[in-house]
């Protein structure tokens, strides 16, 4: 089922091993995102989608295998070097700092960027993407719904110019408009040219927005191939997307 | 009734004081996770430090915290790279015994170079009247040094780059990580700042009593008390719980007695963790 993708790969994973501690949870994860792509990973609770996340992201040792960044081997980077690199992380559940208000979540989104004029550009890109964000900029993120706290943690996570962008289950505990509202963005951010490798329990809601799309199962790579081919795949759908 | 108030505003002068030390302790207690039974400790050798610079070369002990404070924070930051930067991912008893265990040897250590006997500052010695009220010079003194650096605390933690990243890596440090944010940098800054808060407090109440190796005990006991009242973790909390226990303690001392306001802090944990364990305070 595999297929051709030509676009050049922005992030390569290959052969990854890694977990917590002692406790090996990887067991050999291959996968690529292209320029232009949503890549979703799919797959049951425990199957080890935020892990290969995290271990991308520098937050988890890499016992074998590799990371390659834009053509660069980032294996064993510390998480704030890759971000200085241009790869933007949104993790899992709480993604806000509670006491901390938009402004100041931007800031911190903005921490490896030294230079003035660049925190400027982000800003106004912000503003494009959120104009409504930026209206409530003292706002504390305690004080704002789930949605708004998603949305502001992507406000964050693009305040870098990420190269590329990593979501894992931004849709948790939203409401359907809210799902709606963050795929969508998540597509603008796409077409504007940054590529994005999504996590999500929603698998056939991902699927949709997905170019192409990795099954993964207890650590391994089961399945993969263009989003709507798995989403017909009979085996997916009989595994992983309820029938 | 001027009695009254002059007790009051002589608690609230003590209480500024030991809301350095309570503050110091939440600080790194919140930030960094550790629960340093030692803290006390750094309060006594900030009182050696003042004393020593003063009778050995009479520096001036008003100054002495300014010495104070970038020593504490470096050997601070020290400790936690060398000892207890180890301990933030160990089970919380750990970093109790590990502390328990540092604040005796330097209390061991501050006897046997320095022996048991007292000392003290005489530098600002007597008092002075105040609206028809009367007031130490140096409690007075120490009350202004101590509001300072409060306010400095407070400035620091809200506007500056430090204050910020030190804050998201408190609320998350996941998201601090995934920020760029160096978050081990952050927890050792903060150990800093905690040392440097005791020492600070520390040049401050030598001016007021006296100096002898075991005095962080009474100093550590309540910035614990400080900390149950003010919540884990909440500075402002802190500043007001270390407002609360000055004034008890000078209006027991007063009142009742001054043994039974040794025993204010002791009450005071007991109290909080029965009736409301997370503190007065909202964070
Ligand atoms: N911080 C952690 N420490 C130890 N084990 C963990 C931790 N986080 C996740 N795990 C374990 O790793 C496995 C994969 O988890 P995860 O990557 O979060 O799965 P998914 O995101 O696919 O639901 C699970 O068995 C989980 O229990
Ligand atoms: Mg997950």
């Amino acid at each position: 089922m595999r297929v051709e993708r030509k676009e050049e790969k922005i992030l390569t994973i290959d052969g990854l091993v890694s977990g917590y501690g002692k406790m090996e949870i990887l067991h050999g994860i291959s996968l690529s995102v292209r320029r232009g792509e949503i890549v979703g990973l799919i797959g049951p609770n425990g199957a080890g989608k935020s892990t290969v996340l995290k271990a991308a992201a520098g937050l988890l040792k890499v016992t074998s295998g590799k990371v390659v960044f834009k053509g660069e081997d980032v294996t064993g980077t510390p998480p704030y070097r890759i971000v200085e690199k241009g790869m933007a992380f949104n993790p899992q559940g709480r993604v806000v700092f509670p006491d901390m208000t938009v402004q100041e979540h931007l800031d911190m989104g903005a921490w490896t960027i030294k230079d003035r004029q660049e925190k400027e550009k982000s800003l106004q890109r912000i503003d494009q993407l959120f104009p409504w964000l930026m209206e409530k900029k003292k706002r504390k993120a305690s004080q704002m719904s789930g949605g708004e706290q998603q949305m502001l943690s992507l406000a964050r996570a693009m305040m870098i110019q990420p190269k590329l962008l990593l979501l894992d289950e931004p849709s948790l505990g939203l409401s359907p408009k809210w799902v709606k509202t963050v795929f969508e963005k998540v597509v603008e951010i796409k077409e504007s040219g940054i590529p994005c490798l999504i996590v999500e329990q929603k698998a056939a809601m991902v699927l949709e927005y997905s170019d192409y799309g990795y099954v993964l199962e207890m650590g391994n790579n089961r399945f993969e191939g263009k989003g709507r081919d798995l989403l017909t795949n009979p085996d997916v759908r009989r595994l992983y997307l309820g029938g | 009734m001027t009695n009254f108030i002059e007790i009051l505003i002589r608690g609230l002068m003590l209480g500024s004081v030991y809301a350095l030390v309570g503050m110091g302790l939440t600080l790194v207690w919140g930030v960094v996770g550790i629960v340093n039974i030692a803290h006390g400790e750094f309060v006594m050798l900030g009182a050696y430090l003042a004393f020593w610079a003063f009778s050995l070369i009479h520096f001036n002990p008003l100054l002495s915290v300014a010495l104070a404070i970038p020593i504490f924070f470096f050997a601070g930051m020290t400790i936690h790279k060398r000892i207890t930067e180890r301990l933030t991912k160990a089970p919380e008893l750990s970093a109790l015994i590990l502390t328990f265990g540092m604040s005796i040897l330097i209390w061991n250590l501050a006897q046997f170079f320095w022996t048991n006997t007292y000392r003290s500052v005489p530098y600002l010695t007597g008092s002075f009247p105040f609206f028809g009220l009367v007031f130490a010079k140096s409690k007075t003194v120490s009350f202004f040094l101590a509001l300072g650096i409060t306010a400095a605390l407070f400035a620091f933690l809200k506007y500056s780059r430090l204050g910020k990243g030190i804050r998201a890596t408190s609320q998350n440090s996941e998201v601090a990580l995934v920020c760029g944010i160096n978050t081990m940098r952050m927890r050792a800054v903060t150990f800093g700042m905690g040392i440097a808060l005791a020492g600070a407090a520390g040049t401050i109440v030598s001016l007021q009593w006296v100096i002898f190796p075991q005095m962080g005990a009474s100093y550590v006991s309540k910035a614990f008390a400080i900390v149950v009242l003010g919540g884990l973790g909440n500075i402002q909390g802190a500043l007001a719980g270390g407002l609360i226990i000055g004034v008890l303690e000078s209006l027991t001392t007063q009142y009742w007695s001054a043994k039974m306001a040794q025993i204010i802090p002791s009450m005071t944990i007991l109290l909080i963790l029965l009736l409301k364990p997370t503190g007065l305070f909202k964070k």
